[in-house]
């Protein structure tokens, strides 16, 4: 019991730090992407290489003034960012990171701080309660900026998410569960046991609405900076801001972390005499392939315009995932007959 | 819509190649010069900071004339030329205040300066907390000139003003004696 509870707050531990770490660093990492991609040099004045920056980042956030607006909300004002951010950590707590249990302190414990049987669907559930947090947070700022890009962001994850779910259904047919750790488990084995090559129009369906969701260019239309401001993020300073900031990241790391397990096989090695890599460093590679990829999108594609994206979500991704479902179902029901 | 452009869209043909120009971009050569950190060479006709100069003897060259004045279109330029209280038969600036918030780095005054009496430097970082700070004075523009004494020339040169001392190109611009010379003479 007591080394349940110390293995369950270990791993919770680590996982935060890991995490927190991540989303600190990618703001860095998406700087330097970004302005390696267009022939610059990105931060270089804090610390050696700029490898400072998000420390000073995150002291200037901190530190600077709380204005709250007064025709604003205040309640609600207050509870949004924290609203959007929560989910967004939350769902960490079903990513298995590795594979293998590991001794630290005298105590057995995994790489993963739960293993519920309806694993996806609780990240789905939790970033569906994400979107509250941009939605109430707009609204509640009194600013038409904020309104907009709020009803803009609501818009866009609803049909977004719906994309995603769908794409996702395929891997579930072919896995049989909806507990992460035993879809990873089903792709072991050479990387042409990973689902990428059964659901490849699943795999794009799901990094198209991921990047979509997660509110990112091409589709960053609810905080277009050249139209909104910023969206429902214009009336936030300081700390509330970074929350913001800390959750849009937090949910591109989760996204990166789903497209890995669901499609990458998670922490399996592609080819099975390189079993010898620790599996977390599998996992952690495929991630911040992912995030590099969302980096290299925004350094490539400009913004997409509102009706284009309704247009391609409803009328191109929509139609296309339903049709992946019954295609895929009807051939599992056949092999598995 | 033909056959060809929907196998373009699908397989996301155009995407593709936006990325690939990205990535190739991702390693090349950056263009970024860390400024206080490198700093680039400026070349000779640069049109930096004005300065005054003086004869090798350390007689100030502005004879007062106020021809920079009149030719300066952003009147940033204020001469009050006087007769020379120790030698009545020349002329010189009493005051001279160059306003440098409001020059614009044209470089008309040195080209209408008939003494050479002012250049400009490869300076550009000047700056002040106050609007005060950026007006000159004569004796600061003349610091100034003796600090930047190879670049003053040099811009000279390279912008075909430098006149009768050297075997110049503008044999026209006119060129006062030093006063010590005069002095000895008469």
């Amino acid at each position: 019991m007591l080394n349940d509870l110390a293995s369950a707050v270990i791993v919770i531990v680590a996982v935060l730090f890991v995490l927190l770490t991540t989303i600190a660093y990618l703001t860095y990492l998406e700087r330097k992407i970004l302005g390696f991609m267009q022939d610059r040099l990105g931060p270089m004045e804090v610390g050696p290489w700029g490898l400072l920056q998000p420390l000073a980042d995150g002291i200037k956030l901190v530190s600077k003034e709380d204005i709250i607006p007064t025709a604003a909300n205040v309640a609600i004002f207050k509870i949004a960012p924290i609203i959007s951010l929560v989910p967004a950590i939350i769902s960490f707590a079903v990513i298995p990171f590795g594979k293998n249990s590991f001794h630290f302190l005298g105590i057995t414990t995994h790489p993963y701080i739960t293993d519920i049987n309806i694993g996806i669907l609780y990240v789905l559930a939790l970033s569906s309660i994400g979107a509250y947090g941009l939605l109430l947070g707009g609204w509640a700022s009194n600013n038409k900026y904020s309104l907009l890009g709020a009803l803009r962001s609501a818009a866009q994850v609803i049909s977004y998410e719906l994309n995603a779910g769908m794409a996702v259904i395929g891997v579930l047919l072919l896995a049989g569960s909806l507990s992460l750790v035993r879809i990873e488990s089903a792709q072991s084995g050479g990387f042409w046991h990973w689902y990428i090559f059964p659901q490849i129009v699943a795999f794009v369906i799901y990094l198209i609405s991921g990047i979509a969701e997660t509110n990112r260019t091409p589709f960053d239309l609810p905080e277009a900076e050249s139209e909104l401001v910023a969206g429902f993020m214009t009336e936030y300073t300081g700390m509330r801001f970074s929350l913001f900031y800390l959750a849009e990241y937090g949910n591109m790391v989760m996204v990166s972390c789903i497209a890995t397990i669901l499609f990458l096989g998670g922490w399996n090695s592609p080819l099975p005499f390189l079993d010898f890599v620790p599996p977390f460093l599998w996992f952690m590679l495929k991630v911040y392939f992912f995030l590099f990829f969302f980096f290299w999108i925004r350094a490539t594609l400009p913004r997409l315009r509102y009706d284009q994206l309704m247009k391609f979500g409803w009328k191109v991704m929509l139609p296309l995932s339903f049709a992946n479902v019954i295609v895929t179902a009807i051939v599992v029901y056949m092999i598995r007959r | 819509m033909t056959l060809k452009s929907l196998m373009k869209s699908i397989f996301f043909v155009e995407i593709a190649q936006g990325l690939k120009l990205t990535f190739t971009h991702f390693f090349k050569k950056k263009i970024t010069v860390q400024y206080p950190h490198e700093k680039l060479e400026l070349a000779d006709g640069y049109r930096g900071f004005i300065t005054q100069r003086r004869y090798d003897n350390g007689q100030e060259r502005c004879v007062g004339c106020d021809l920079c004045e009149a030719i300066c279109p952003a009147k940033a330029i204020r001469v009050v030329g006087d007769i020379h209280p120790e030698f009545p038969d020349r002329r010189y600036a009493k005051e001279y205040t160059l306003d440098f918030t409001r020059c614009i780095f044209c470089g008309f005054c040195v080209v209408a300066c008939p003494v050479n009496a002012l250049s400009m430097t490869k300076e550009f970082a000047h700056s002040s907390f106050t609007r005060e700070g950026l007006i000159y004075s004569k004796d600061q523009l003349l610091a100034l000139g003796d600090r930047c004494e190879s670049e003053s020339i040099s811009y000279l040169k390279i912008r075909n003003m430098w006149g009768a001392e050297d075997s110049g190109k503008d044999e026209g611009r006119y060129h006062f004696p030093p006063i010590s010379a005069t002095q000895s003479g008469g």
